[in-house]
C-alpha cells in the first residue's frame, strides 16, 4: 500500500496531491493539494477563474489532470472517467446542471446508475425517485422532461442523482447562486442531512457569508494555487476577503442621475413572444426605458426573460405588440443597424464570440462594415484592425498574448471583457446585459457594475436582466420582475426591498392579491 | 392502376430502403451523420453478389454484405468520432471508397448469373409483417429502455451525457457500426432479395434516399416503414410506366425518385409539419470531453 | 505490466506548417493503403509507380485539373460558410447542358468567336448558379438540408442530360450514338498546343481557373464578404446575433459555387468533347472529386491550385491503369476516398495534441 506521507488522518476520504492542469498552455491548476474528511462540509473558495470547477471536474473524472495523484480512502486510484469517480462514491452537482433536455428525469438519472443494465425498463428506478423526492421534499415528477424544468428543479435532479448513487462525497458547484430564499433553504437542509448521514460535502461558492455559515473547513484557491486552508472557527469575513483578492475592491460609483434630460429610448407595448415549442413565453408585456437609467428585470431563468430580450434585440420574432426603439418600430431597422445601436452582453458566450476566430476578428464583428475599417468600401484593412484590437485589449485589460490568438483560448472572465470591450466601443444608446455577473467573482462584479453605472451616467439606457435579485437591487434605478411571461413593475429602487423581489420571482402576480387582501 | 402487383413491388423495393434507414436512424440518434451510407449500400450490393456467386449461399451473401458495411461504418466512427473529422466529409469519402471497392471486387463478376437468391413470391405478407415487427422493436429499444436513453443522450447533449457517466465515444462508434452493418445488409438484400442481378453501379443513389427517409421519418423507427413504402412505390411505378401502354421515357422517369425525395423534403420543411422534425441537437457535432461549457 | 495510454488535448494554436505537413503525409499514407489493396488484386506496384510518374507530367493531368480546380474553388467558398454544397456534379452538368444547347441551336454561325465564347461562359455560369440557387433558397427559407437537396438535383440533372442525348438532341451525324452533333466552330474553345501537338487543355478555361482562384482568395480573406462568410461558417449563432444577413450569405456562396462549376461544365463540352455526351461521361464524377480537391487544398483557393493538379494526376492515372492493368477506373476512387479519410483524420493532429503516457 502506498500511503502518502501527508495522509494524516484516517478520517480523510479523498486526498488530491500536486494536481496540475493546463488549458491551451494556461495553468488552470498548479500543484494543488486538497483533501476531504468524512462527514464534513468543505468549502472551496476563490475568485472567478481560480480553478475551483476545474479541480472538482478532475476529481469527478470529467477532465484529466496533467500531473498529480488522487487517493481514495488511503489508496491511490486512477480516475479516468466519470464512471471511475462514481465507482469510488464521488458525484457532483454542477454549476450549470448538466442534464439532457430531451430526456425525462427518470431517463437522465438512470444514465448515471451503473447498476442498471442497458435493458432496464425504468419501472423500479421510477419508484425510487418518487420515494427519495418525497423524503427530501424535492417535488419532482419523474416523467417530466428536463426541458420543462426550472433551474432549481434541474439542480434537485442532480442532487437526487447523487443520493441514488449513494455517494459518500457530494460536490456542489455554486448551488445557491441562482436560487430564491426558499430553494436555498432546501439546499442547506439537504447538506445538513447528508452530513448527518456521514457523507462529505464539497461546497463551491462565491458567497462568503454562506461559507462562514455552513463550513467546517475552508480552502481558498487563487489563480490555480491553494493560498489558504483553515478551519471555520478561524475564519472571518475580512480575513477571507483579504485571502481571496489582491486588491481591496472598488467602491460602488456614486449615482448621479440626470433626471431632467430623460428621453424615451425603448417602449414596448403589449408584446407577445413565443418560445421554441410554440408556447407563449412573453405575455402582453409593457415596458418603457429612458436614457440615463438602469432598469433591472429580476426573474428565475425560464420565465420569458430570454424571449423578451431576444425580441428586443431582433433575433426572435414577435407574435404581437410593438417595440419602439428611439422612436421607430424595430422592424424598421435592418438587422445590422439595430445591432450597432444595441449593445448586448449575453450570458452565453457563443452568442457573442466566435471561439475559433482570432481575437482581432472577433472585435470587429459589429464594425467590419464600417467605413473606418474598409478600404474602397469592400476591403477590410486588417493592419488597422490589428492596431485597433491591440488598443482595446490594453484598455480593457484582456489577458491575451496577442490579438492573433483564437478567442477560444481566453479564460471565461477575459471572454466577457472582450464582449464588453466590443459592445461599449460602439457607444450604443442601449445596453442589454443578461446575468452579467453570473460567472464573476466579487471583485470583477464590482468592476462590471461600476462600468455599467458610469455608462448610464453618460445618458445611456441599460436593461439589466438577472437571476440574481441582489444584483438587480444593487444597480437598478427601477426594478421589475418577470414571472411566467408577465412583467411586474415593482417601483424605484427606494420603494422595493429584496424580500418583495423574491416573492414576485417565486409567485408572480399572486403576491398582489395577497397584498390587496392584507 | 394501383394493383396488388404494384403494392407488392413497392414492398419489395422498399425493404432495402427500410433496412438502411433503420440503421441510420440509430446512427443519427447518437449524433453521427453517416453520408457513407450510400457507399456502404453499394458495397453491400457488390459483396453479397460476389459472395453468393462464389458460395451459392444467400445467407452468407447477406452476412458478408453486413460485415463489409459494418467495417465502413466503423471507419466512419473512428474518423469522425475518435478523430473528430468533419462527419460530412468523412461520410462522402467513405461513399467514394465504397464505390471504388465495389467496382474493384465486382469487376470480374459482371454478367455472371446468381446461382440462388431470396425468393419472396406470395410470402410478401410475411415480409411486411416482419418489417413492421422489426421497426417496432427498434422503436421500443430506442424509447423504452435504458439503451435507448443512452443513445439519445449522446445525440442530444454529449457533454452532459458524459458528465452523467455515459461513454460517448463508445456509444457513437457502436451505433455507427450498427448503422453500417444494416446499410451493408440492405445493399445485399437489394441484390439478393429484389433485383437479382449486379453490374457496376448497382444500388447507387439508394443510400441517399435512405438518408432522406431518416429525415422525413423524424428519426423515428415507427415512421420509417411508411416512407420506405412510398419510395418503394415510386420505384415500382417507374417500372410500370416504362411498359406499354404507358411507354414513358425511362430517363425522365428515372429522375422521379429524386424529384419525389426533394419534394417530400420541401413539403415537410416548408409547412407546419416542420414542428415534428427536430433533429438530434448534437447531430454532426464532434465531442471533446474537455470542451468549455460556457 | 506496462500500460500505454493516449489522451488528447486541444492545442491553443494549430500545429505549425500543418497546412503542408498534413496533406503531404495523407498523400503518402493513402498511396500506401491503395497499393496494398491493389496489390491484393495482383497489380504490380512497379507498374503503378510508372503510370503515376507518367501521369505527373502528362498534359491530360492538367486537362482534368481544370474542371476539378474550378469546381473545387467554388466548393471551398461554400464550405467556408459551412454550407454543404454536394451539388457540383449537377452544376457542372447544368453548365454543360446550357452551353451545348446554345452552341447547337441558338448561336448563329456568323457570330464572332470571342463574342460567342463570352456569351456561352456567362450562360454556363448562370446555369450553374441557378441550379445551386434552388437548394440555396430552400435552405435559406425552410432550412431544407442542402446535402440532400443538392445530391437529388445531381441525379435529376443527370437524367435530364441523358434524356436529351438519347432523345431530342441526339446527333444526326453520330450514327445513333447517344451524343449531340459536333458544335459549330465559332463556339469551340481553342486548345493548347505543345510542340505542335494539340492537347485537350483549353486555354480560356485554364485562364478562368487561375483567375477565379486568385479572385476567390481575395474575396475570402480580404473583403467584408469573406469575413461574413467565415463568421457564418464558424458560428451560425454569432452570425445571427451579430446581425449578419444569413440568407444572403447562403445565396451568395451557393451562387459563386454553382457558377464556377457551371464554367467547368462549359469548359468540358466546349473545350474537350466539342459535343454533349452522356452525363456519366461529361462530368465523370468530377463534381464529387472536386470535394476532395477543396478539402485537400485546405479550403484555400491557392492550395486548391496544387491539390487540384495532384488529383488531376490521379484521375489521369486511373484511366491509364484501366488500359494497362485492366483494373476498373472506379478503383481510383479507393485512392481518392482514402486520401480524404486520412486527411481529415490527420487534421486532428493539427488541432489536438496526443499525450502518451506509459504507466505501471
Ligand atoms: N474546458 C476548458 N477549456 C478551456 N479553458 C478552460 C476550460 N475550463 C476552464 N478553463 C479555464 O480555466 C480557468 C479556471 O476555470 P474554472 O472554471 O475552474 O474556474 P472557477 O474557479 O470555477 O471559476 P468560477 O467561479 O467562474 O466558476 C479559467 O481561466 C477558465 O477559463
Ligand atoms: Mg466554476
Amino acid at each position: 500500500m502506498n500511503i502518502p506521507p501527508t495522509f494524516l488522518n484516517s478520517n480523510t476520504v479523498v486526498l488530491m496531491r500536486g494536481i496540475t492542469k493546463e488549458f491551451y498552455g494556461f495553468k488552470a491548476l498548479d500543484n494543488v493539494d486538497f483533501d476531504i474528511k468524512k462527514g464534513e462540509i468543505h468549502v472551496l473558495l476563490g475568485e472567478n477563474g481560480a480553478g475551483k470547477t476545474t479541480l472538482v471536474k478532475i476529481l469527478t473524472g470529467v477532465y484529466l489532470m496533467d500531473k498529480g495523484e488522487i487517493y481514495i480512502d488511503g489508496v491511490k486510484r486512477d480516475i479516468r472517467n466519470v464512471g471511475d469517480a462514481v465507482k469510488y462514491g464521488i458525484s457532483i452537482v454542477n454549476q450549470y446542471p448538466q442534464l439532457i433536455d430531451e430526456l425525462t428525469i427518470t431517463e437522465n438519472i438512470s444514465l448515471s446508475l451503473r447498476s442498471l443494465g442497458i435493458i432496464h425498463r425504468f419501472n423500479k428506478i421510477k419508484e425510487k425517485i418518487i420515494e427519495y423526492s418525497d423524503k427530501y421534499s424535492f417535488k419532482l415528477d419523474p416523467d417530466k422532461y428536463v426541458r420543462d424544468l426550472s433551474f432549481s428543479e434541474r439542480q434537485r435532479v442532480e442532487i437526487l442523482k447523487a443520493i441514488l448513487l449513494d455517494s459518500k462525497v457530494i460536490i456542489m458547484d455554486e448551488p445557491t447562486t441562482l436560487l430564491t430564499t426558499w430553494e436555498r433553504k432546501l439546499i442547506y437542509q439537504f447538506m445538513k442531512r447528508a452530513k448527518e448521514e456521514g457523507r462529505s460535502i464539497v461546497l463551491i461558492t462565491h458567497k462568503l457569508s454562506e461559507a462562514l455559515e455552513v463550513a467546517d473547513r475552508i480552502t481558498i484557491l487563487k489563480k490555480g494555487r491553494v493560498v489558504a486552508r483553515l478551519n471555520a472557527e478561524d475564519a472571518t469575513y475580512g480575513k477571507l476577503m483579504k485571502l481571496m483578492f489582491d486588491k481591496i475592491h472598488a467602491k460602488t460609483v456614486d449615482r448621479k442621475r440626470d433626471v431632467d434630460s430623460r428621453n424615451e429610448i425603448l417602449r414596448i407595448e403589449d408584446l407577445v413572444v413565443l418560445d421554441e415549442y410554440g408556447r407563449k413565453a412573453v405575455k402582453n408585456v409593457n415596458l418603457k426605458l429612458y436614457s440615463g437609467e438602469i432598469v433591472g428585470i429580476a426573474g428565475i431563468a425560464g420565465n420569458g426573460q430570454r424571449e423578451l430580450i431576444e425580441a428586443i434585440y431582433g433575433v426572435r420574432r414577435r407574435e404581437a405588440g410593438k417595440i419602439i426603439f428611439l422612436g421607430r418600430d424595430i422592424s424598421k431597422y435592418n438587422a445590422r443597424e439595430l445591432r450597432k445601436l444595441v449593445g448586448y452582453i449575453p450570458d452565453k458566450i457563443p452568442e457573442a464570440v466566435i471561439l475559433n476566430m482570432p481575437i482581432y476578428e472577433n472585435l470587429i464583428l459589429k464594425k467590419y462594415d464600417d467605413s473606418m475599417i474598409l478600404r474602397k468600401k469592400i476591403f477590410i484593412d486588417y493592419k488597422s484592425v490589428y492596431k485597433y484590437s491591440s488598443s482595446l485589449i490594453s484598455e480593457y485589460n484582456i489577458a491575451a498574448e496577442d490579438p492573433g490568438v483564437d478567442a477560444g483560448t481566453l479564460s471565461g472572465g477575459n471572454l466577457q471583457k472582450l464582449v464588453l470591450a466590443r459592445e461599449l466601443s460602439l457607444d450604443p444608446p442601449l445596453i442589454i446585459a443578461v446575468n452579467p455577473s453570473k460567472t464573476l467573482d466579487h471583485f470583477s462584479t464590482e468592476l462590471l457594475h461600476s462600468t455599467l453605472i458610469k455608462y448610464r451616467d453618460r445618458g445611456k439606457a441599460i436593461l439589466l436582466v438577472s437571476e440574481d435579485s441582489e444584483e438587480v437591487m444593487k444597480v437598478s434605478d427601477r426594478i421589475m420582475v418577470m414571472h411566467e411571461g408577465n412583467l411586474y413593475e415593482l417601483g424605484s429602487k427606494d420603494e422595493v426591498d429584496l424580500g418583495l423581489i423574491e416573492e414576485y420571482m417565486i409567485r408572480g402576480g399572486e403576491v398582489e392579491e395577497v397584498i390587496k387582501v392584507g | 392502376m394501383i394493383s396488388l402487383d404494384l403494392i407488392i413491388r413497392a414492398i419489395l423495393a422498399g425493404t432495402p430502403l427500410l433496412i438502411a434507414s433503420l440503421g441510420e436512424i440509430y446512427t443519427e440518434r447518437s449524433g453521427v451523420l453517416n453520408l457513407g451510407l450510400e457507399g456502404i449500400f453499394v458495397l453491400g450490393a457488390a459483396v453479397s453478389f460476389v459472395t453468393t456467386v462464389d458460395s451459392g449461399n444467400v445467407i452468407l451473401g447477406l452476412i458478408f454484405a453486413g460485415i463489409a458495411g459494418g467495417i465502413l461504418g466503423l471507419i466512419h466512427g473512428i474518423v469522425s468520432v475518435s478523430f473528430r473529422g468533419r462527419q460530412v466529409v468523412s461520410g462522402l469519402a467513405l461513399t467514394i471508397v465504397g464505390y471504388g471497392i465495389a467496382s474493384l471486387i465486382g469487376a470480374k463478376y459482371v454478367g455472371k448469373p446468381l446461382p440462388t437468391y431470396i425468393y419472396i413470391g406470395d410470402k410478401w405478407i410475411i415480409l411486411l409483417i416482419s418489417e413492421l415487427a422489426i421497426a417496432f422493436l427498434l422503436w421500443y429499444l430506442l424509447f423504452k429502455i435504458k439503451l435507448g436513453a443512452i443513445i439519445r443522450s449522446v445525440g442530444e447533449d454529449p457533454i452532459s451525457a458524459y458528465g452523467l457517466g455515459v461513454d460517448v465515444v463508445k456509444t457513437r462508434i457502436l451505433t455507427t457500426l450498427f448503422g453500417g452493418f444494416l446499410g451493408g445488409l440492405a445493399g445485399g438484400w437489394y441484390v439478393l432479395g429484389y433485383i437479382h442481378i449486379w453490374t457496376e453501379g448497382t444500388g447507387m443513389g439508394r443510400g441517399w434516399i435512405a438518408l432522406a427517409i431518416v429525415i422525413v421519418s423524424a428519426w423515428n423507427p415507427l415512421l420509417a416503414p411508411i416512407f420506405s413504402l412510398i419510395f418503394g412505390g415510386v420505384e415500382a411505378a417507374i417500372w410500370r410506366f416504362q411498359l406499354p401502354p404507358y411507354n414513358f421515357n425511362p430517363y425522365l422517369l428515372g429522375a422521379t425518385p429524386y424529384l419525389t425525395t426533394l419534394l417530400i423534403l420541401v413539403i415537410f420543411m416548408a409547412t407546419p409539419l416542420k414542428k415534428y422534425f427536430r433533429p438530434p441537437k448534437a447531430l454532426g457535432i464532434p465531442f471533446y470531453r474537455e470542451e468549455r461549457t460556457i | 505490466m506496462f500500460k500505454i495510454e493516449v489522451t488528447i488535448k486541444k492545442r491553443s494554436r494549430e500545429l505549425p506548417y500543418s497546412g503542408f505537413i498534413i496533406p503531404l503525409s495523407s498523400i503518402i499514407i493513402s498511396i500506401s493503403i491503395s497499393l496494398i489493396i491493389l496489390g491484393l488484386y495482383g497489380v504490380d506496384p512497379g507498374k503503378f509507380f510508372k503510370v503515376f510518374t507518367t501521369a505527373l507530367i502528362s498534359p491530360s493531368s492538367i486537362r482534368y485539373a481544370i474542371p476539378l480546380i474550378l469546381s473545387g474553388v467554388g466548393l471551398a467558398v461554400a464550405y467556408k460558410a459551412n454550407v454543404w454544397n454536394i451539388g457540383a456534379e449537377g452544376q457542372i452538368l447544368a453548365g454543360a447542358l446550357v452551353a451545348s444547347g446554345l452552341a447547337l441551336y441558338y448561336i448563329p454561325p456568323t457570330m464572332p468567336h470571342e463574342a460567342a465564347i463570352l456569351l456561352l461562359y456567362i450562360a454556363a455560369f448562370l446555369a450553374g448558379s441557378l441550379t445551386a440557387l434552388i437548394p440555396a433558397i430552400l435552405k435559406a427559407l425552410y432550412n431544407v438540408n442542402e446535402v440532400l437537396s443538392t445530391l437529388m438535383i445531381n441525379y435529376i440533372m443527370m437524367q435530364i442530360v441523358n434524356y436529351l442525348v438519347y432523345g431530342p438532341w441526339r446527333g444526326k451525324k453520330e450514327y445513333g450514338y447517344p451524343r449531340t452533333d459536333i458544335f459549330p466552330n465559332n463556339t469551340i474553345l481553342p486548345q493548347l498546343e505543345i510542340g505542335g501537338l494539340k492537347t485537350t487543355i483549353n486555354i480560356p478555361t485554364l485562364i478562368l481557373m487561375i483567375g477565379s482562384a486568385i479572385v476567390i482568395y481575395v474575396i475570402l480573406f480580404k473583403t467584408k464578404w469573406g469575413y461574413e462568410i467565415r463568421v457564418y461558417g464558424l458560428s451560425e449563432e454569432a452570425a445571427r446575433y451579430g446581425g449578419l444577413e444569413i440568407w444572403k450569405i447562403i445565396i451568395l456562396v451557393m451562387v459563386i459555387s454553382g457558377g464556377l462549376a457551371g464554367l467547368a461544365g462549359a469548359g468540358e463540352v466546349l473545350g474537350v468533347y466539342k459535343q454533349l455526351i452522356r452525363a456519366e461521361r461529361v462530368s465523370a464524377g468530377f463534381g464529387y472529386t472536386a470535394i476532395i480537391v477543396a478539402w485537400l487544398g485546405n479550403l484555400n483557393p491557392l492550395g486548391i491550385l496544387l491539390s487540384g493538379y495532384f488529383i488531376g494526376v490521379l484521375v489521369s492515372m486511373g484511366y491509364t491503369l484501366q488500359i494497362f492493368t485492366g483494373v476498373p477506373y472506379g478503383t481510383v476512387n479507393i485512392f481518392t476516398g482514402t486520401l480524404l479519410l486520412t486527411l481529415i483524420s490527420l487534421d486532428f493532429l493539427s488541432k489536438y495534441s496526443p499525450v502518451i503516457r506509459v504507466r505501471r
